[in-house]
């Protein structure tokens, strides 16, 4: 009888058949790295253009707006050197928290200056604060930021609920189930819901969502975050933002975000 | 999230007590469970750490209800 | 062999292998992170390397998952068995790469506790479609910490060869959890059809493979037992049961036999059959698969040793099997299914080559 070839591990040299084995083992694991992660990385569906300055400080002054979300408007259009000309931007806060003001020590109106970190994508702004000094104090009592309209009529849309810090540039992805928990979170430490819209022609819309009154929407809306819905509410719109005042009985569960007809909105 | 948030306090309460068990564990302990360990090197009783962290009530068990070997008895 | 403990039991191939795992780890991220950075350039370095460290994992998952079967079916893999847990340690640490960076990225920095958000950011845990898929993947790396922290020989002896191989037989649990924390977690975002036909593919390896080697398991089994239901009348002194013809042995060989609920190997060496159980002491390695190597039972897997009449490892080892008797006569090779006391001494049955 052939004597068969016997393997053991604590041998210098393994039986030739053994090596050969093992080393085609290897070798299709080897050969096979630039196939998965050729594939893995190509067929991934893309990322945003979104931009978080991490790191780099940017200095603004305007007027500081808390209500129904705390917005720093530019007092003139231009100060991040022609690489933004927003009119208003949204401030959050460190890790997942919204931005909040005393409004005692920053009354609404006032004249601020934000130093932080700019968060911007498609037009929208955000600032993460990392110090805001108070120029000068308001004293009028019924300050209105903006030159707003509501709509009088309630429209229906259909879309994602993300955060924006997140959706802006932080995280990319900042929207989707993997980032559902996160977008929860930040919208848990008071960042107001972003509502994204695809409106099939491949261009999408964002709308900061609030209750009917511009009171949050967290928690009632946290098991809608991160898959299709659709929501009645009243748009507002001021300079680059528009707001939708939800109206919270009229949110359910879609399956697709094709635009359809949905439930008449009252 | 009250009851997630008492179950990850008793995941973090079981953890710490792991890690201080380890310690006496790797320290000590180990040489009364198993008289092969006796004498072993540093980097080896770094090794069982993760382990009797995660493992110490099995181990704390055994601790008590087995007798310590004892290598004179052996042939 | 479990005579003092070292942090490693180096040997010339774990050297070898250990160096061809981290090339294999270190370029699986540079070319992931390159390609990444040269296709989606936007995508952030956080992303990039959560993905790359989640894929890598997976895909080494796999490696890991075939190697089992693969060594079932052709024996000639077993040197990749041999070396397989420094890849389960190297696959756990880029796991934990994976699940800490995650955390971080999703959980921390919030109100509440990272831990609590892991659990409580999405609680739709009725609906199949919006499971939180993190907590799956949480306890995924769970079982896989819990094999990682345990795949030293003292663990193997202090827990018992059999908690032991149950604990470690979790990774196929865990094997399922992160199929479902891919499918319903980044699947549900990057859906496309290539993607998910790799997961697809991933799967049917692994299950295909398991099933090849059961199904040739089986086959064994089966004509072990057939032999043995056949020839059982032939039985001679009281209790001994009809195992098989000596020359069917090859020399410094064995046999397996199953004899009810006993597993015995069957060695025959120096015109000698002595039998022991079939379970080496180590990692329950099939000592029947072994040989007969300078007088010792020798374990396929890890080479553990055994003198075949008492069951012993050589001196200064301490390792102990349970002997059996056997009875030959003419050709016919007889064994007795109660088994000794793990380490008693018995005498070889002789086999006369005249006959």
């Amino acid at each position: 009888m052939q004597e068969e070839e016997f393997y053991i591990g604590w041998l210098a040299k393994a039986p030739p058949s053994f090596a050969r084995r093992t080393r085609q083992f290897i070798l299709v694991s080897v050969l096979s790295l630039p196939l998965v992660i050729g594939c893995l990385v190509y067929f991934q569906q893309g990322f945003s253009n979104g931009v978080f300055e991490y790191g780099k400080q940017t200095s603004l002054i305007g007027k500081f707006s808390p209500t129904p979300a705390p917005f720093l408007i530019l007092e003139s259009a231009n100060q991040t050197n022609g690489r933004l000309t927003p009119q208003s931007i949204l401030l959050v806060g460190v890790g997942k928290h919204g931005y909040f003001a005393d409004p005692k020590e920053i009354p609404a109106g006032s004249k601020v200056r934000v130093d932080g970190f700019l968060i911007y994508r498609e037009g929208k702004v955000a600032l993460q604060v990392k110090s805001i000094a108070v120029l000068e104090k308001d004293s009028s009592v019924n300050y209105t930021p903006f030159a707003s309209v509501l709509n009088a009529a309630p429209i229906r849309l259909q879309g994602e609920i993300t955060d924006p810090k997140c959706f802006l540039g932080v995280m990319n992805p900042g929207e989707g189930k993997p980032h559902q928990d996160c977008a929860v979170r930040c919208l848990a430490g008071g960042i107001p819901p972003l509502l994204k819209v695809h409106d099939g022609d491949g261009k999408d819309a964002y709308y900061l969502l609030f209750g009917p009154n511009g009171a949050p929407l967290f928690p009632q809306i946290q098991q809608y975050v991160g898959s299709g819905i659709g929501l009645c509410g009243r748009i507002q719109t001021f300079d680059n933002w528009q707001m939708l005042y939800v109206d919270t009985t009229s949110i359910q569960r879609i399956n697709k975000y094709a635009l359809d007809a949905g439930p008449m909105c009252h | 999230m009250e009851l997630a948030t008492l179950l990850v306090t008793l995941f973090y309460l079981y953890g710490i007590i792991g890690c201080v068990f380890a310690t006496w564990f790797v320290l000590r302990g180990v040489e009364q469970l198993d008289h092969v360990a006796k004498g072993i090197s540093w980097i080896t009783k770094l090794l069982f750490f993760p382990g009797s962290a995660a493992l110490w009530p099995v181990l704390a068990w055994k601790l008590m209800y087995t007798r310590p070997e004892n290598p004179a008895n052996k042939h | 062999m479990a005579l003092s403990y070292d942090p490693v039991h180096w040997t010339p191939h774990k050297r070898l292998y250990d160096r061809i795992l981290i090339a294999f780890i270190g370029v699986y991220l540079l070319c992931f992170i390159g390609l990444q950075s040269i296709f989606h350039p936007d995508c952030t370095l956080e992303t990039t390397v959560i993905r790359a460290t989640g894929t890598l994992g997976f895909f080494m998952l796999h490696l890991i998952l075939i190697i089992g079967p693969l060594c079932r079916l052709d024996r000639r893999f077993l040197p990749l068995l041999y070396n397989r847990r420094h890849f389960g340690v190297a696959m756990f640490l880029v796991a934990l790469s994976h699940g800490v960076f995650n955390l971080f990225q999703f959980h921390a920095m919030g109100n509440v506790d990272p831990m609590v958000s892991l659990f409580t950011s999405n609680t739709q845990y009725g609906s199949l479609a919006r499971f939180p898929f993190q907590a799956l993947g949480f306890f995924a790396l769970l079982i896989l910490f819990l094999m990682a922290a345990t795949s030293h020989d003292f663990w193997m002896k202090n827990l018992g060869p059999r908690v032991w191989k149950s604990l470690h037989m979790g990774v196929y649990f865990a094997y399922a959890l992160l199929v479902m924390h891919v499918m319903l977690g980044v699947i549900q975002l990057e859906k496309s059809p290539v993607l998910i036909g790799m997961v697809g593919l991933g799967m049917f390896v692994v299950i295909g493979l398991h099933v090849a080697a059961a199904i040739k398991q089986s086959k064994i089994d089966a004509a072990s037992e057939r032999n043995i239901a056949i020839e059982a009348g032939q039985a001679v002194p009281e209790g001994f049961v009809y195992a098989c013809e000596w020359a069917e042995i090859a020399n410094n060989k064995a046999k397996m036999l199953l004899i009810g609920k006993e597993n015995i190997a069957l060695f025959r060496y120096e015109d000698k059959i002595s039998a022991v159980h079939n379970v080496c002491k180590h990692q329950n390695g099939p000592l029947s698969e072994g040989r007969i190597i300078d007088g010792c039972i020798t374990c396929p897997w890890h080479g553990y040793q055994y003198l075949p009449e008492n069951g012993q490892s050589p001196p200064p080892f301490t390792e102990k099997l349970s002997t059996y008797d056997v009875f030959v006569k003419g050709t016919s090779v007889y064994v007795h299914p109660s088994p000794y006391p793990e380490g008693t001494q018995r005498i070889p049955a002789e086999i006369s080559m005249v006959s």
